[in-house]
């Protein structure tokens, strides 16, 4: 949900990371944490379990200070990828304006990526947004790993709105930005 | 050591740690679980992990997504600690009120455990603050032993942890080590002779696959079933006579178990046809048939199709009187007991809790009318000799008691 | 397009600050917040400086969304309301519309009378504002910063490439 506080010179963005379980949500937020500094990227908040992996959300706030005054925020979430957190997972969609879709790009999970896909249509519907119309960027993590399906498998199988996608390595940080750039481009109404 | 029941991650300056529950442990917390709900007349407790794993819960949870209420719970609980520490504030409990419907309290149990509990408007909110607190203290007993007792290891014997540290290996590049399960796999060797003589060997064979069969009986004698599968396909000649006496005992003890079994049961539709029917009197006293039917349709069908036994046993008979058709309510009894591997002495267990509370639930209709209530009493006085005995019985007597106690007035239990 | 947009104006953000100022007041209060439920905050009085407001808003959103959800399992079918009681501070949690929830941090647990009987008043108060500041959801693809702020991320990537063979 974008709030738009004119006398505050504020807007705020919502983004929603979503996919399976270990797929690397985590990771893009803490790798974009690490490095903008302090001034760009708040506090990051982590729910995780004793084993690290998210337990409801995790929430990293960016922010952008523009000549004229300005800031726009872009207030990041993942959810929790583990099916066992269905019934938390979509509290986080509440008045999301874009979804990143992290997907684990080895074979063996293509069927973890396309279920996740499926519990984004639900989630989504439920919070009572769009799938078909909410800004929507796809990332293929974990290139660097054996065993992973090749990308035009992943388009087919997982992109069937042929959104933007793009390759990533995310724990080292190749793609992360892209994908964020890619994804406040569509929550900003870049065409 | 017994066989790990459950777990709770916790974790500590040096790593994750499996707090490790065995099945005493675990039965320990579900009867702190039930001694709460029964005294309190709290629909449901549980205790879950700060993961949202339950851990244990006594009660009636029949019709509700218990995972789904402990994951949200557990989320809830993430973000309560949160805003705790950000306000300084050393400690939240929750409470959300609703007057009409079913209310909640949560709050944590030593740092690694929440728990978990849900009441409706019999139960009186000043009452059950204090009880928590002697069931909290219970809790903590018990996982304070637990966490003494815990080996410090990454071969966890917990599924769920042995998966994520598998996980974690892959996500670092490189080979994934399997992790080593404590456990041993079941032996599942494909053409394996066996070192049994003939006679024996079929009736062994066969009395396995009966159990197969009955898994309620194979969670009671798992290990004597265990011990003759894996005979069938070892060749061991000194065994043979073990063998033999295992089997001879487990025949034995089955037959015996079955009687037990079968004697409760009539008992117990002995017991509950009565109920039922003074009930149905009492009631048509004040109302009509059809909030009579009501009633009884509402206390006996509920939610939750497989783990409410009553629904689908509870009709009206041709004749306009109300009916528990135990064949149909045994079969349900049975199938529960597969699903959720319980042998059948628990499921009747469970069975009983599921009669008690719907003619807890019946009688709640009539107290409220003071004049039903002297009759409903009248009645009980009859009854209850009868009932108390039946009950002693099915050994169930302090447990099943106690639900109906807060309808007495004190003095007026008829003696023995 | 964003599913929801809302638009504060001077005349807003006044009235949403005195409201919340009176309710403070009224009701003895250490802080209070209106959220929105994704997590946002659309006001707050008196928040100690010491916290995070984007966090403890993310929190406390997070917090209501996961206990009315929560309730819904339960068969709660009109929820509004949360309780936190803690050993210093209690937090009350009234919800002003689907997506909008007020907060309030008192220190004395017997105040919670006070704090309802003034939530309750404030409520409808502030529900109505919220209804005039939700603009159709078009109007938020005319804010021209948004789109400088996305352009500014593509200048991180682009100067992540700069150093060419670098790594």
């Amino acid at each position: 949900m974008t709030i738009h506080n004119e006398p505050a010179k504020e807007i705020i963005y919502k983004i929603a990371y979503h996919g399976p379980g270990m797929s690397g949500k985590t990771t893009n937020l803490r790798f974009i944490y690490n490095t903008l500094p302090g001034r760009q990227a708040g506090k990051m908040l982590v729910l995780d379990t004793a084993v690290e992996r998210t337990l409801y959300f995790d929430f990293l706030p960016l922010v952008f200070s523009l000549p004229d005054g300005y800031n726009v925020r872009f207030h990041l979430y993942t959810v929790p990828g583990q099916s066992y957190y269905d019934a938390s997972r979509k509290l986080v969609l509440r008045g999301a304006d874009g979804v990143v879709f992290v997907a684990d790009s080895r074979q063996e999970r293509l069927q973890d990526n396309i279920e996740s896909m499926e519990h984004l249509k639900k989630d989504l519907a439920e919070v009572l947004l769009d799938y078909g119309s909410i800004p929507l960027i796809m990332q293929w993590n974990k290139r660097d790993l054996p065993g992973v399906a090749s990308v035009a498998e992943l388009e087919a199988k997982l992109n069937q709105r042929k959104v933007p996608s793009f390759e990533s390595v995310a724990v080292d940080g190749v793609g992360v930005f892209e994908t964020l750039a890619a994804i406040a481009g569509g929550v900003t109404g870049v065409r | 050591m017994s066989p790990v029941e459950a777990t709770i991650d916790i974790r500590t300056a040096d790593g994750n740690v499996n707090i490790l529950l065995e099945e005493a442990q675990v039965g320990g917390i579900k009867d702190v679980l039930v001694d709460l709900c029964l005294s309190t007349m709290a629909t449901f407790a549980m205790l879950i992990d700060a993961a949202g794993r339950v851990v244990a819960t006594g009660g009636e949870t029949g019709e509700f997504d218990i995972e789904a209420i402990a994951a949200l719970a557990a989320g809830d609980l993430a973000t309560t600690r949160q805003l705790s520490r950000m306000l300084n504030e050393p400690e939240f409990s929750l409470l959300f009120q609703h007057e009409k419907q079913k209310n909640l309290f949560m709050t944590a149990v030593e740092s690694d455990a929440i728990l978990i509990v849900v009441f409706d408007v019999e139960t009186t909110f000043g009452a059950l603050r204090l009880r928590i607190r002697r069931s909290i203290s219970q809790l903590q007993q018990i996982l304070h032993q637990a966490k003494k007792n815990t080996v410090v290891s990454l071969a966890s014997t917990s599924d769920a942890t042995r998966r994520s540290l598998e996980e974690k290996e892959e996500e670092r590049e490189g080979a994934s080590a399997p992790v080593a399960a404590a456990e041993a796999p079941a032996a599942a060797s494909p053409a394996g002779v066996t070192g049994l003589p003939e006679p024996l060997a079929t009736e062994v064979r066969k009395a396995v696959a009966w159990f197969d069969g009955f898994k309620g009986w194979e969670v009671m004698f798992h290990d004597e079933v265990e011990f003759m599968r894996h005979s069938l396909t070892r060749n061991r000649p000194e065994e043979v006579e073990s063998v033999r006496m295992t089997l001879v005992r487990t025949r034995a003890r089955l037959t015996e178990q079955k009687r037990l079994l079968e004697a409760k049961f009539r008992v117990a539709q002995s017991l509950y046809g009565q109920f039922l029917a003074a009930l149905e009197v009492v009631m048509l006293k004040a109302w009509t048939g059809e909030v009579v039917d009501r009633a009884m349709k509402a206390a006996f069908a509920g939610v939750g199709a497989e783990s409410n036994l009553l629904g689908g046993g509870t009709h009206k008979s041709a004749e306009g009187g109300w009916v528990l058709d135990f064949g149909a309510i045994g079969k349900h009894m049975v199938t529960m007991c597969h699903s959720r591997g319980l042998n059948y002495q628990e499921g009747m267990m469970e069975l009983m809790r599921q009669f008690n509370g719907s003619l807890m639930a019946l009688s709640a209709f009539l107290v409220e009318n003071q004049r039903l209530r002297d009759e409903l009493l009248a009645t009980w006085g009859k009854l209850y000799h009868h009932y108390a005995e039946g009950l002693k019985t099915l050994g169930l007597e302090s447990e099943t008691l106690e639900l109906f106690r807060p309808l007495m007035r004190p003095g007026q239990m008829p003696k023995a | 397009m964003p599913a929801r947009f809302l638009e504060l104006m001077a005349g807003d953000v006044e009235l949403i600050d005195a409201e919340l100022r009176t309710l403070c007041a009224r009701a003895g209060a250490e802080a209070v917040v209106l959220l929105d439920m994704s997590g946002a905050v659309l006001g707050y009085h008196r928040i100690p400086e010491s916290i995070d407001v984007l966090m403890f808003s993310a929190l406390l959103a997070s917090n209501f969304a996961a206990t009315e959800e929560l309730s819904r399992k339960l068969g709660v079918t009109d929820f509004r309301v949360i309780y936190h009681e803690g050993r210093r501070q209690n937090l009350y949690f009234d919800k002003v519309s689907p997506e909008t929830v007020l907060v309030v941090l008192f220190k004395d647990s017997n105040a919670l009378g006070r704090v309802r009987l003034f939530c309750e008043k404030s409520v409808p108060e502030l529900g109505k504002r919220i209804a005039e500041i939700t603009k159709h959801p078009e109007a938020a693809e005319q804010i021209e910063q948004g789109r400088q702020a996305a352009a500014s991320i593509r200048d991180i990537v682009a100067s992540f490439r700069a150093p060419k063979g670098g790594s």
